[in-house]
């Protein structure tokens, strides 16, 4: 057995070319394999991080009268302390970030009309920790200590026909259901991938709402960024715990985790998931077929060879084996160069990344790369399970010649071209 | 020349195995390329549906002044005879079988008020039967209701409902201005609450029948706004530009979904993504291909030697293997073409359902993808497989041809 | 001090023939104001110049009122409206459908709302602001409005809860009613104007008849009211005021 083994290696390592074209074929699809399986997830992460980054929030607590009543009345109900909560939120290691905001009915107007939108207080220093908003901000984000600016959804300043730098009146009803309204200069203009949030964002700061809505520091939410564990599964399992953990302490306290609210943008994401599958068993298929082949062909065109070795004494049996083992090599270099090289390719997109931006046009995002760069995700499940497939695949090729090769008369097989 | 042809053929005829695997190489690949192509333009087909099916159609037609306002939900900016404008869509020779739903609706903004609860809502307004494939709630309601059926019926987020204290059986007041307006009132049964997952559509809406919403805002015969839904969607410029010609009034708007820039980035965007993809899939193929027809020629090198002894020129015999591989090459693209756009066709028709691969059953997401066929991808695929076999088995053998004779009688290999 | 009701935003004023001996401070001016509404009854009919951008569009009605009892009813009489009728006691509202032949009730927040798209909120028209608890109300001079000689009364909010934070009113010298009032918010940018229109003298109180409000804020948005066939005799029964009534 061992001598066959040591046969077959030699073999393989004599037939250079041959051997490589069939590494060769092996590792390229493989490494396009693994290539489209971490981007394919990190689409599907990307999109789902954007919501929660850009709006959602992993989990945001407020107070339970306020979850019932926010469509009315939103200056209602502030968290009673508000630095309890977040002290609480910080002893827990996966909280990375926490964030009040405030959010207010309000007009907006530029003299001619006046537009209804939703607005939100945060605190410029700290809003960005949780949320990334000044990623997507054409002109600048709010600056602490400048009162009386605004960051207008793009969509809406266009509606208003106003740009940065312009003056907006905003109005609105106080704390103390005051009517008020006063001029905010435009600093900043935001442009991302959610086009509700473009139409719809009025952002300013709390030192501003202080003194424009009598806010008196009311804090009616604070939201909370997670630590993002690569499995999509671990994250919601966070949220779902940090959540709860925090309705036991603060029995007053309500609390909406990203699962509640973006259920249907999962569904929507996990639906294109099904359709990668296919993708990816094409991609197999493919490959498949092209390990197959091309170690087929290089058993057969040593037939020749078969009859020889038979002449010398080699059974069939053993011949079979031998083959087997080539088959089993080639396979083995192959899927090793292709996980390696695939690793590699890999490496490179979650580090580096695709830019698509520049692919789909600069036009189109004027000038801010909106959807920006691709970044690959890894799986390590995908690398086992690639490298298994490649050393099948290549050992079912080799086995099905060799086993007609092994039977094959010394005579027909010496006669073979 | 013609005699070389008539080796290159038996040549390929002689050695069936090698052929075979050859052939099939090119089949597979092809086959697979020809798949993902109509695949993926099905995915995007599906993503367009599913971001314009309850908005703005692939196309639309409004008034123009509708348009401007849009944000407040106009009742009072509406088409006066959409009738005539639905005749003109469908009588178009260019148009008409382009459309394969085209239906009126309205959306507007209302005051709900229950058990001492006001809250301000969206209703939306269509044929009930229509909207079960564009609107797709009916795949929403939660257990103990049913979907719209009647008049004076309406179906509500659960979220609303929840908000406002209604269950099913209750009576819905809805409060609205009207075309005139005037503020009326309408009562509707609720017959089901809907989860579609999407907060916005859970938190504030809830869905009538059309006919209900024209009498409760005094609307008549007009129509806010006409929503079309194409067989293609990529011929919704074409279809909303010749609409524009056709119907010469300049107070109404045509809208292809691609004027509104978010939507259109996003799908963009995600059709970009995809064609990579799907350019490393034929990258992937053509690697196979070559790589099958470099094995071919590597193997006969010495019957390369053997020609060239015999007299042949090199010229002559790179025509040959040219020949040898281009016939394999093209025979596999016809057989890997027509098995892939004979998958595609039956799914085009029958429909890829997805929705069973995902625990999401009551999403209004449509899962379905419906591949596309195009004759020029086709065409295409076919050229790219004979063109990457020709190439890759001329690369070898021009090689081969030009070593000296008693060297390629002496490999091997 | 008997709270005033404003109604459909407009001061209803009354006045006194009796001119003032010494200069009057804001306080008393305001009381002045007040005082000339010592009715109980008034009925009468409205229109309403609804201008919203480019468009007008009219409503009219009849209108009975137990003012002191912040109590009063509005049928509407324009064919779009038409049958429509509407019952403020104190701060609730009430509207009935006749096509529906149903009530619904008003109330929270909504009443802030613009009513059926003017610059007037329902809360404007059941607002019951005692001026003087929570303005502290200054006279600041006198001006000439439309050949009036007016007061120019400033107030400024004392309290946290007011609607406007500062108003500057100018009221007639002889007959104490607001020729124009300026609604400020809190950040002292102008938000409303209302101005009366026309004045009528009706069995020896003068009454602003047609007056406009106006968004500072939007272009082309204001509000015109008008009040017809005033009258102050007709009796108005107690059971009008009731849900029962209001679906007749």
């Amino acid at each position: 057995m061992s001598m066959l083994a040591r046969i077959a290696y030699r073999n393989v390592r004599r037939h250079r070319r041959r051997t490589l074209l069939s590494g060769i074929t092996i590792a390229v699809g493989l490494v396009l394999f693994l290539f489209t399986d971490a981007m394919f997830s990190s689409v599907e992460r990307g999109a789902i991080d954007d919501m929660i980054a850009l709006s959602v929030s992993a989990v945001k607590v407020h107070t339970r009268s306020y979850l019932a009543e926010k469509e009315s009345r939103p200056l209602g109900d502030g968290l009673p302390d508000v630095e309890a909560v977040r002290a609480f939120l910080a002893r827990d290691s996966r909280v990375v970030a926490t964030t009040p905001r405030t959010l207010f009915f309000a007009q907006v107007g530029n003299g001619v009309e006046m537009l209804p939108v939703v607005g939100t207080v945060v605190d410029p220093e700290g809003d960005p920790a949780v949320f990334s908003l000044p990623d997507y901000t054409e002109g600048r984000y709010l600056t602490p200590g400048q009162v009386y600016e605004v960051v207008l959804g793009k969509s809406l300043a266009s509606d208003l026909g106003v740009a940065l730098g312009d003056y907006v009146t905003i109005y609105a009803r106080t704390r103390n259901e005051t009517h008020n309204a006063e001029e905010f200069r435009v600093v900043g203009l935001l442009d991302t991938t959610d086009p509700a949030l473009n139409r719809a964002t009025v952002v300013i700061s709390f030192e501003t709402a202080d003194d424009f809505l009598d806010l008196d520091g009311l804090v009616t939410e604070v939201d909370v960024a997670l630590e993002r564990p690569s499995r999509f599964e671990e994250y919601e399992q966070a949220m779902k715990e940090v959540g709860s953990a925090v309705v036991q302490a603060f029995p007053n306290l309500g609390v909406e985790t990203f699962v509640d609210v973006g259920a249907g943008f999962l569904a929507m994401v996990r639906g294109k998931r099904a359709f990668s599958w296919v993708f990816m068993g094409v991609i197999l298929l493919i490959a498949a077929v092209g390990i197959f082949n091309s170690v087929l062909m290089s058993v057969y065109e040593r037939v020749r060879e078969i009859g020889v070795l038979r002449a010398h004494g080699l059974t069939p049996r053993e011949i079979t084996w031998m083959f087997l083992l080539e088959g089993f090599f080639t396979g083995l270099a192959g899927a090793l160069l292709g996980v390696t090289v695939g690793a590699v390719v890999v490496c490179c997109t979650v580090e580096v990344g695709i830019p698509i931006h520049r692919v789909v046009g600069q036009e189109m995002t004027a000038g801010i790369p909106v959807w920006g760069t691709l970044h690959g995700q890894w799986n390590p499940g995908s690398f086992l399970f690639a490298f298994l497939f490649g050393v099948s695949v290549a050992l079912v090729a080799g086995w099905i010649p060799s086993r007609t090769a092994g039977r094959m008369t010394v005579t027909d097989a010496l006669r073979h071209v | 020349m013609i005699h070389l042809l008539r080796m290159a053929w038996r040549n390929v005829g002689r050695n069936r195995r090698r052929s075979l695997l050859a052939v099939v190489s090119v089949t597979i690949a092809i086959m697979g390329v020809v798949l993902l192509q109509g695949m993926t333009g099905g995915l995007i087909d599906s993503m367009v549906k599913n971001s314009t099916s309850s908005d703005s159609g692939h196309v639309r037609i409004t008034t123009q002044r509708f348009l401007d306002r849009q944000r407040f939900l106009p009742v009072d900016e509406n088409l006066m005879d959409p009738a005539a404008l639905e005749t003109v869509v469908r009588n178009d020779p260019v148009v008409g079988p382009e459309v394969r739903r085209m239906v009126e609706r309205v959306r507007f903004a209302v005051l709900l008020t229950h058990g001492g609860k006001n809250r301000p809502a969206v209703a939306l307004a269509g044929d009930p039967a229509v909207e079960r494939d564009l609107l797709r709630l009916d795949r929403a309601i939660l257990p103990g209701g049913r979907y719209l059926a009647g008049e004076r019926e309406a179906i509500m987020g659960r979220k609303l409902a929840e908000a406002l204290d209604y269950h099913v059986g209750d009576t819905l007041k809805v409060m609205a201005v009207g075309a005139d307006h005037a503020l009326h009132l309408r009562k509707f049964t609720i017959v089901g609450l809907f989860e579609s997952g999407v907060n916005v559509m859970d938190e504030r809406m809830f869905q009538i029948g059309l006919e209900d919403a024209r009498k409760l805002l005094r609307m008549g015969d007009t129509a806010q706004q006409i929503v079309i839904m194409l067989q293609d969607q990529e011929d919704s410029d074409m279809v909303a530009a010749r609409l524009r010609e056709r119907i010469d009034d300049p107070t109404v708007h045509v809208a292809s979904w691609t004027e509104n820039n978010d939507i259109y980035r996003m799908v963009t965007f995600a059709s970009t993504v995809y064609y990579l993809f799907y350019l490393c899939v034929a990258l992937l193929g053509a690697i196979i291909i070559g790589n099958i027809l470099m094995m071919v020629v590597m193997e006969r090198r010495r019957e390369i030697g053997v020609l060239r002894a015999m007299g042949f020129e090199r010229g002559e015999i790179m025509v040959l293997f040219l020949a040898e591989g281009t016939s394999l090459g093209l025979i596999g693209s016809v057989v890997g073409v027509t098995l892939g756009l004979a998958v595609n066709l039956y799914f085009h028709f029958h429909g890829m359902d997805f929705s069973s691969m995902l625990e999401v059953g009551n999403f209004p997401v449509d899962n379905v993808i419906y591949p596309k066929i195009s004759i020029l991808n086709t065409l295409l695929a076919l050229c790219f497989g004979t063109v990457t076999a020709a190439l890759m088995s001329l690369s070898p053998s021009w090689r081969a041809a030009r070593l000296p004779v008693a060297e390629v009688m002496r490999m091997t290999d | 001090m008997a709270p005033h009701i404003t109604l459909v935003g407009t001061l209803l004023l009354l006045a006194t023939a009796t001119p003032a001996p010494h200069p009057l401070t804001g306080e008393e001016i305001l009381q002045a104001m007040d005082r000339n509404r010592n009715y109980d009854h008034i009925v009468f009919s409205a229109r309403m110049e609804i201008h919203v951008r480019d468009q007008v569009r009219i409503k009219t009605m009849e209108v009975k009122s137990r003012a002191s009892e912040r109590k009063s009813v509005v049928e509407f009489t324009n064919p779009e409206d038409r049958g429509t009728r509407y019952l403020m006691l104190g701060d609730n509202l009430w509207i009935y459908f006749p096509d529906e032949d149903d009530t619904v009730k008003i109330s929270g927040h909504m009443l802030k709302e613009g009513m059926m798209g003017s610059d007037v909120s329902y809360e404007d028209a059941l607002d019951a602001d005692v001026l003087a608890d929570k303005y502290d109300i200054q006279v600041v001079g006198e001006e000439e409005v439309d050949g009036r000689l007016c007061y120019v009364v400033e107030l400024k909010a004392k309290v946290r809860k007011v609607p406007y934070f500062s108003r500057k009113i100018w009221v007639d010298k002889t007959w104490f009613i607001a020729w124009r009032e300026e609604m400020y918010g809190k950040s002292g940018k102008l938000l409303k104007v209302a101005r009366t229109l026309k004045v009528k003298e009706i069995g020896g109180r003068y009454i602003p008849v047609r007056t406009e409000v106006a968004s500072a804020l939007k272009k082309n948005s204001r509000t015109i009211f008008e009040m017809l066939n005033v009258s102050f005799d007709i009796p108005v029964p107690e059971d009008l005021f009731t849900q029962r009534f209001l679906q007749r």
